[in-house]
């Protein structure tokens, strides 16, 4: 367990406070893009100090230094999507901001699991949902649908439906995950709630050409490899 | 919160139809449990595994009905709609372990309003549960949409539920 006194403490709060009186629009782009080296230098010191504590079997201190972790990875996406969307590149914005609704859920998740105040994420939360809502156009989503024949844990490499390890709780400093393998994959639909928000339509034919959905310039051709590589 | 309460097919009967093994008092029943042809066509919700760890950490023994042999596929699908599985509660459970389904309703409730904080908006969890009512069989489903802080206030109405032995279908707000 980390001691209460312990300057990691401290350090978390002000790195995040920091960086986090940057995720406005008008803050300047240099340094939200300090900010982000600021955050990653000390997510690298989160990283090391969580390896010690698995090391020596402390799990309570690795799911403490977890969960701060995907605190300040979940501010970082934000800071990178304000800046991506003053380079002119909306969907890497989308994405870096669907990466920080992520991140901040997984973070909730595991702060109530370790008995930590969750409020300013979920504020966090509703404040990157509001900014999907009215700084993003409306999307057009798809959902996979099918069967699944096997489920792997990311803990145990096992498989899901017989190891003990529950998805979305934290263990000596990992959140559970679990890959899927579809047996039989169904169908894919257009929802109005996906799971992953960047499975979305990026683009339609127009006059001969491809409407960018974000930009809504006319292009060519969509690009080979769009920075929404997870879009369809 | 919005319940409704309507009749259910006599869970043991079926299970038994469609060769699944029914050993729990609280057992988590698969889709189309009540319409498939057989179990071929029956799969588990995406979260009945997980439902079953979140419960068995409670110290709830909890049953994912599957056929005595090989297991049932699982149905993903990628939506955030938080839609918990078909929770079964035997006769014997409500009048043998009166604190089981309270326990069991609390850490779903709980376990749901946990995973929502950190989406933003504020959802709703739909969770049905199958009463059973004698142990002849005869068994009603609760349809619950509502905020996660509220599942645990259901724990009134599976009890009505059991009680009320010769109600009809009764849609009710609560």
């Amino acid at each position: 367990m980390i001691d209460p006194q312990d300057p990691i403490h401290a350090r978390f709060e002000l790195v995040a406070k920091e960086a986090q009186t940057l995720t406005f629009l008008p803050r300047a782009t240099e340094l939200q893009a300090n900010a982000v080296g600021q955050v990653d230098e000390f997510l690298g010191e989160l990283a090391m100090r969580k390896a010690e504590c698995a090391q020596a079997g402390d799990e309570a201190a690795a799911n403490a230094l977890l969960a701060m972790e995907l605190s300040l990875r979940a501010v970082r996406e934000e800071l990178r999507m304000w800046i991506a969307l003053k380079e002119d590149a909306p969907e890497k914005a989308w994405d870096t901001l669907v990466s920080a609704e992520d991140l901040c859920s997984f973070a909730v998740s595991v702060r109530a699991q370790i008995g930590v105040e969750t409020r300013g994420l979920e504020n966090l939360a509703k404040k990157l949902l509001a900014i999907e809502r009215l700084v993003f156009p409306p999307q057009v989503f798809c959902s996979v649908g099918g069967r699944v024949n096997y489920r792997e844990c990311s803990i145990c490499g096992e498989d899901y439906e017989t190891c003990h390890h529950i998805k979305g709780r934290a263990y000596m400093g990992q959140q559970c995950h679990v890959k899927l393998s579809f047996g039989d994959l169904r169908e894919v639909s257009l929802v109005s709630t996906p799971a992953d928000k960047r499975c979305c339509l990026t683009h339609f034919s127009d006059q001969g050409k491809m409407r960018n959905r974000m930009t809504w310039r006319l292009e060519d051709s969509p690009p080979e490899s769009s920075p929404t590589d997870q879009g369809v | 919160m919005d319940t409704r309460v309507t009749d259910f097919v006599n869970v043991r009967a079926r299970a038994a139809e469609l060769r699944l093994e029914l050993k729990s008092e609280l057992a988590i029943l698969p889709r189309h449990f009540e319409d498939a042809n057989d179990s071929a066509g029956l799969a588990h919700e995406a979260e009945a595994s997980t439902l079953r760890k979140v419960l068995d950490d409670a110290g709830l023994a909890v049953q994912q009905l599957e056929p005595p042999t090989g297991r049932l596929a699982i149905v993903v699908e990628h939506t955030a709609e938080w839609v918990l599985p078909v929770l079964f509660v035997g006769s014997m459970l409500l009048t043998q372990n009166s604190y089981a389904i309270q326990v069991a309703l609390s850490v779903l409730g709980s376990y749901a309003a946990d995973f929502l904080k950190g989406v933003g908006a504020t959802q709703e969890v739909k969770l049905t549960v199958v009463v059973e009512r004698t142990r002849a069989g005869s068994c009603r489903r609760l349809d619950y949409q509502g905020p996660a802080s509220r599942v645990k206030e259901l724990e009134g109405l599976i009890r009505s539920i059991q009680d009320d032995r010769s109600a009809g279908s009764d849609p009710r707000s609560v």
